[in-house]
């Protein structure tokens, strides 16, 4: 038999342009894709662009200049943000925002997991039946519940109270993240778990100790979207609140519609923009645990 | 004191019966291994001692105590999990201490169980690492601390060195063995791997679904398995399996082979005249002419190669002769083509013989 060495290849000869050349050839896979794909970006940046400009023009510059044009200084924007904040009252206005967001959203994470938690673990008859009665929630058109929960708030004595609000967020957020969650968990080392009780743990602790610090990043990301939706809903917290001091972010911002709205549209596009700064502020800190928790919830 | 003892164990998941009557002993520091094809219940039982699994009829007993409604935390036994089954939040320190925190020992306690688990498996430099941070083997490790810290009667073991390469593996048996003898308590120890059975083990338990073939040990079951499947699951390559037929002065035909194998006189108490018998070979009691050590009593016959398999040290030959197939173990090996017909030597004091219906040994009880 003759013996075959192997042959080492000269690291030198290696062309590093044609390596770049390949790379691109395998990813880019044709400009035409990529420019319509530029073209779309752009389009959907116009709104932006608007409502960036517009905060920093006066009034009067505004109603006087060409609509896209740049702004010719930056000090109007003190102007706005002091008329549309005294006139949306928005000090109260986000202090009540916040409070139910917070609360509302972190009350149905918590209680969701626990809830996925036992249709994850725990057999037991009706467990799917279960499971679809809280799905159920998500599947009909939210407005559908907004006169029966109008009217029962009124006979309750709910409506127009704090207590009345939390308590329908935090019922609104749990259907959705129970999906999500049991998913994750069922997912979960069931040897974990069986690991845990041989430790010792009981039932609350296992959920405590060992399923929801491992179950974080999912309950953090989905934190983060019931927040936003929380801060984001206008038609409920219009129904169920009237007094001015109960009432959250989005409906404060009506003042600025109707007849004897007389605002400058610089005036109403600032408070968009301050109403909405909150939710994309808490996106961007954190936007790496959001990505996180959303792949893990779909592994 | 801590005997294991399984009395008429039966486990149903609903109408199927996984575990159908199991009784075993398992004595005070000992280590027995289960054994048997995959979904014959080694697992299901070792949970049911576990306490992971309701047990549906008869009785455990850990230290003459039944313990069959205890929970987990209560029998003082502890698991090993193939899976690990590490918190992966915690660090390795929180893992080890976990569970003794929470049954609130004392903190000295406590360092002084860690710092012992740490120096035998030598965890040190881990301490604050997260199970991600931490290779295959390493985890193994940390998974045996933890159960070693909480100083159980019983240790269990569901296969936990089936996620390691060859050579961690080797290894990790060896630790094992040690920590065993060092610690001294009773291990019920899951394997499918019947080299870690072996070599391990001082008492073998083989199942098959959902019951005990045979216990005993290691040498017991390989040299004289009770029925054909023992037989054929200890031992690799697979013991061969040949029908023959009894003929005058107990010898033993097998169409074929011109000679009859005359089994070693008095070992077997065989059936009448004329009746079959399945006689069983192992690969190495088969020896290729010139290959090996000539048998002091033995019967020769020809086949023909139809597979060979070089190990480097050995070469396993695939013969057949008159449609029936077996495996052979050629020692010190020259090249062999497919096709090639070579004789072969049966070595006739290492037979087994089984009875065709009852598939049970014939081999006469010693004692
Ligand atoms: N939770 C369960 N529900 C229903 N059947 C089960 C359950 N757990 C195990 N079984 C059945 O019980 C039998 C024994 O399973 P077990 O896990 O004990 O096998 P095993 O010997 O450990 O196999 P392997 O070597 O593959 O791990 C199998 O037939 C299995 O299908
Ligand atoms: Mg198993």
């Amino acid at each position: 038999m003759n013996r075959v060495q192997p042959q080492h290849l000269d690291l030198s000869a290696i062309d590093w342009r044609e390596v770049a050349r390949r790379k691109r050839r395998l990813v880019s896979g044709g400009s035409w894709g990529m420019w319509l794909a530029v073209a779309m970006a752009l389009l959907w940046m116009v709104p932006f662009y608007y409502l960036l400009i517009t905060i920093f023009k006066s009034p009067a510059e505004f109603a006087t200049g060409p609509k896209l044009a740049l702004p010719e200084g930056l000090w109007p924007v003190v102007g706005n943000v002091s008329a549309a904040w005294q006139a949306a009252r928005m000090g109260p206005a986000f202090l009540n925002s916040a409070i139910y967001a917070v609360t509302g959203a972190a009350s149905a994470v918590i209680i969701a997991a626990m809830a996925a938690h036992g249709l994850a673990r725990f057999d037991f008859r009706g467990r799917t039946a279960l499971f679809m009665t809280i799905f159920a929630g998500t599947v009909f058109p939210l407005q559908l519940y907004l006169i029966p929960l109008f009217f029962s708030y009124q006979s309750l004595g709910l409506i127009d109270t704090r207590l009345g609000m939390i308590l329908f967020y935090t019922a609104i957020c749990i259907p959705f993240p129970v999906l999500v969650l049991r998913n994750y968990m069922s997912q979960m080392s069931r040897e974990m778990d069986e690991a845990a009780r041989m430790d010792g743990c009981g039932e609350f602790r296992l959920f405590f100790s060992i399923v929801l610090p491992n179950a974080s990043s999912p309950m953090l990301a989905l934190f983060l979207l019931q927040f936003t939706w929380v801060w984001n809903d206008l038609l409920f917290a219009t129904v169920l609140t009237q007094s001015p001091e109960l009432r959250p972010i989005m409906p404060a911002l009506q003042v600025f519609q109707g007849g004897y709205a007389s605002q400058s549209p610089t005036v109403i596009l600032t408070a968009s923009f301050l109403a909405s700064l909150p939710t994309v502020l808490l996106f961007l800190a954190m936007r790496r645990t959001f990505m996180t928790g959303l792949t893990a919830a779909r592994n | 004191m801590a005997e294991v003892r399984l009395v008429n164990l039966v486990k149903a998941f609903g109408r199927q019966i996984a575990i159908k009557g199991i009784n075993l002993v398992i004595e005070d520091k000992s280590f027995v291994a289960l054994v048997g094809p995959s979904g014959c219940g080694k697992s299901t039982t070792l949970r049911m001692i576990a306490g992971l699994e309701t047990v549906s009829w008869g009785d455990i007993r850990i230290g003459g105590e039944v313990v069959n409604d205890l929970p987990s935390r209560s029998r003082g036994v502890a698991m090993v999990f193939q899976s690990y089954a590490l918190y992966p939040h915690m660090s390795v320190r929180a893992n080890l201490s976990f569970g003794l925190r929470i049954s609130g020992e004392p903190r000295a306690e406590i360092d002084r169980r860690v710092a012992d688990a740490v120096e035998v498996l030598e965890l040190g430099p881990y301490l604050d690492r997260r199970p991600s941070q931490l290779s295959g083997g390493q985890r193994q490790r940390v998974a045996m601390g933890r159960a070693m810290v909480r100083e159980p009667r019983v240790f269990l073991f569901d296969e936990p060195l089936s996620n390691l390469d060859a050579k961690l593996r080797h290894q990790m048996r060896a630790e094992i063995k040690k920590l065993h003898r060092r610690i001294q308590n009773t291990v019920v120890y899951v394997t499918h791997d019947q080299v870690e059975a072996m070599t391990m083990a001082d008492k073998i338990v083989i199942m098959r679904d959902g019951r005990i073939e045979q216990v005993g040990s290691p040498a017991e079951v390989f040299r004289s398995p009770a029925n054909i499947f023992v037989a054929g699951f200890i031992g690799a390559p697979q013991m061969n399996f040949f029908r023959g037929r009894v003929g005058p002065g107990g010898a033993i035909f097998v169409d074929r082979i011109g000679e009859p194998v005359l089994a070693e006189p008095g070992a077997f108490v065989l059936p009448a005249e004329g009746e079959e018998v399945i006689l069983g070979l192992r690969p190495e009691h088969i020896v290729p002419e010139n290959h090996g050590m000539v048998p002091r009593r033995s019967v020769c016959f020809k086949a023909t190669v139809t597979m060979s398999e070089a190990l480097g040290n050995e070469t396993l030959l695939t013969a057949a002769f008159g449609g029936v197939e077996f495996v052979a173990r050629m020692a010190d090996p020259r090249e062999v083509e497919d096709g090639e017909t070579i004789e072969f030597r049966i070595d006739s004091d290492r037979i087994h013989l089984f009875d065709p219906v009852t598939e049970g040994t014939l081999r006469r009880v010693s004692n």
